[in-house]
């Protein structure tokens, strides 16, 4: 595909097909394009079964300005070659659309409904698949809740409303993502010609943001009847919870998350009560981070350098941790992890990415 | 004017045998097998350059609406292939 074809390759076709010497047949290419050029010079005129007609127009003689100095100038007429493909080799070229058809649109009809005025047939498969995808949308807002459940523990509810938010995001995404793969191998299966893939993109893409609007308006109306569902809990509590919300323009809180929420929200008036737990909790973590920095030996400082010697102990990564992270706790200080890199170059490939469960091994630094 | 149009065609294949001395039949077949093989390359997309004359590509034209002024019917034209010529700057140069 796309590729550029000289006259040699041409040639090297002539010859493979037909028995005639290479030599033969590049002289009679090129003297046909000589040929052509010649005639066209004479007669202004050259018509060549099987690929079309070279003409050369008149171009009248034209004012115009130049563009950096406004200066005026003439250009001077001149002929232009124009080409115009025999109707054979038009029909041939244009064989992967020949399908379509010029199609007169009715009073009132919208831009975006054009395509469907082609693809009737397909719209209705296309309803269908958007039916089942509203139930699809569900089990994936479901699936997500599911997930924001989990962070709660954190007892964030900032975290819990941004999240919650882009869940909201995702999910049209990933459902359109689908969708819109889905139509292509409608399409495909429809015509059930693979070379026009290319020349549909564009029509493809078009419905696919078609389909996403329509999505976004589902989930919507989706989740504005959870909400009402929902209702029944007391508004107060929300109101309450509301107060509390650094954010309070993020109102909508998707509906599936209410209850959840509403469970939050009390822990928060639990925690209003003795506000300091949390900080308290915090500090508690910090000072285990310490009393497991403090375990090994000594801080080391980074600015000597060190030498290995033997292997202090393994290290199984959970996630979270970071290279850095290990060597702060084991050393004491955050840039010595390039001594760990350095050990276990034969077990961590990027340092920037090392996978959860890797074992490595810390090595045993001396000053040297 | 049809007419004519064959004329030339017949005319330049008439010449082209007369300058390589192949019989009228055997000019006209090999020209054939020639467009024939640029077409064929030309519709797996590729671009078959000439040098020196030119070169020949497939271009795509998107869908588009025309309005007929008279009836302002409005019509949706299909996209489609169409088969471009670009003349190289030599040939361009000698005909202006």
């Amino acid at each position: 595909m796309n590729d550029k074809i000289t006259l040699q390759d041409i040639i090297n076709l002539l010859v493979q097909r037909q028995n005639i010497a290479r030599k033969d047949a590049e002289a009679f290419v090129k003297a046909m394009f000589d040929l052509i050029e010649e005639v066209l010079e004479s007669e202004r005129y050259v018509k060549v079964k099987g690929l079309g007609v070279f003409k050369l127009t008149e171009v009248e003689s034209r004012k115009s300005v130049n563009v950096n100095t406004g200066e005026r100038f003439e250009i001077q007429g001149h002929s232009k070659i124009s080409f115009t493909p025999d109707s054979v080799v038009r029909d041939l070229i244009n064989k992967p659309f020949s399908h379509f058809e010029t199609v007169t649109l009715n009073e009132g009809l919208i831009f975006d409904d054009t395509f469907e005025g082609i693809e009737a047939d397909s719209n209705k498969l296309d309803e269908e698949v958007e039916n089942s995808e509203t139930f699809i949308a569900f089990e994936e807002m479901k699936n997500l809740s599911g997930k924001v459940e989990d962070e709660k523990k954190e007892l964030e509810l900032n975290r819990i409303i941004s999240s919650s938010t882009e869940a909201r995001v995702e999910v049209p995404q990933k459902i359109a993502d689908e969708k819109l793969e889905y139509g292509k191998k409608l399409k495909t299966e429809e015509t059930g010609e693979n070379g026009i893939k290319l020349n549909k993109a564009d029509t493809k893409v078009r419905k696919g943001w078609y389909v996403i609007l329509i999505l976004l308006c589902i989930c919507v109306l989706v989740g504005y009847k959870l909400y009402n569902v929902n209702e029944v809990e007391p508004v107060s509590k929300i109101l309450d919870a509301r107060a509390i919300d650094p954010e309070p323009s993020l109102q909508p809180i998707p509906s599936k998350l209410l209850k959840r929420d509403t469970l939050i929200f009390d822990t928060i008036r639990s925690m209003k009560g003795d506000n300091v737990s949390i900080r308290k909790e915090f500090v508690g973590n910090k000072d285990s981070v310490r009393r497991k920095a403090a375990l090994p030996m000594e801080t080391l400082s980074a600015q000597v350098e060190y030498n290995i010697v033997g292997v202090l102990q393994n290290h199984t990564i959970s996630g979270g941790e970071t290279l850095r992270k290990i060597s702060l706790r084991y050393y004491g200080s955050k840039e010595l992890f390039t001594y760990i890199v350095q050990y276990n170059s034969d077990i961590i490939k990027n340092p920037d990415n090392v996978p959860i469960g890797t074992v490595i091994k810390i090595p045993k630094l001396k000053q040297k | 004017m049809i007419k004519l149009i064959a004329l030339n065609n017949k005319e330049f294949i008439s010449e082209l045998s007369n300058r390589l001395n192949y019989t009228i039949k055997d000019t006209s077949d090999l020209v054939q097998l020639v467009t024939a093989a640029m077409i064929e390359q030309l519709q797996a997309g590729n671009i078959v350059s000439i040098q020196g004359f030119g070169s020949f590509e497939v271009k795509k034209k998107m869908e588009r609406i025309l309005v007929n002024p008279v009836t302002k019917k409005r019509l949706l034209i299909p996209p489609k292939l169409v088969l471009t010529f670009k003349p190289s700057t030599l040939l361009k140069e000698k005909f202006k």
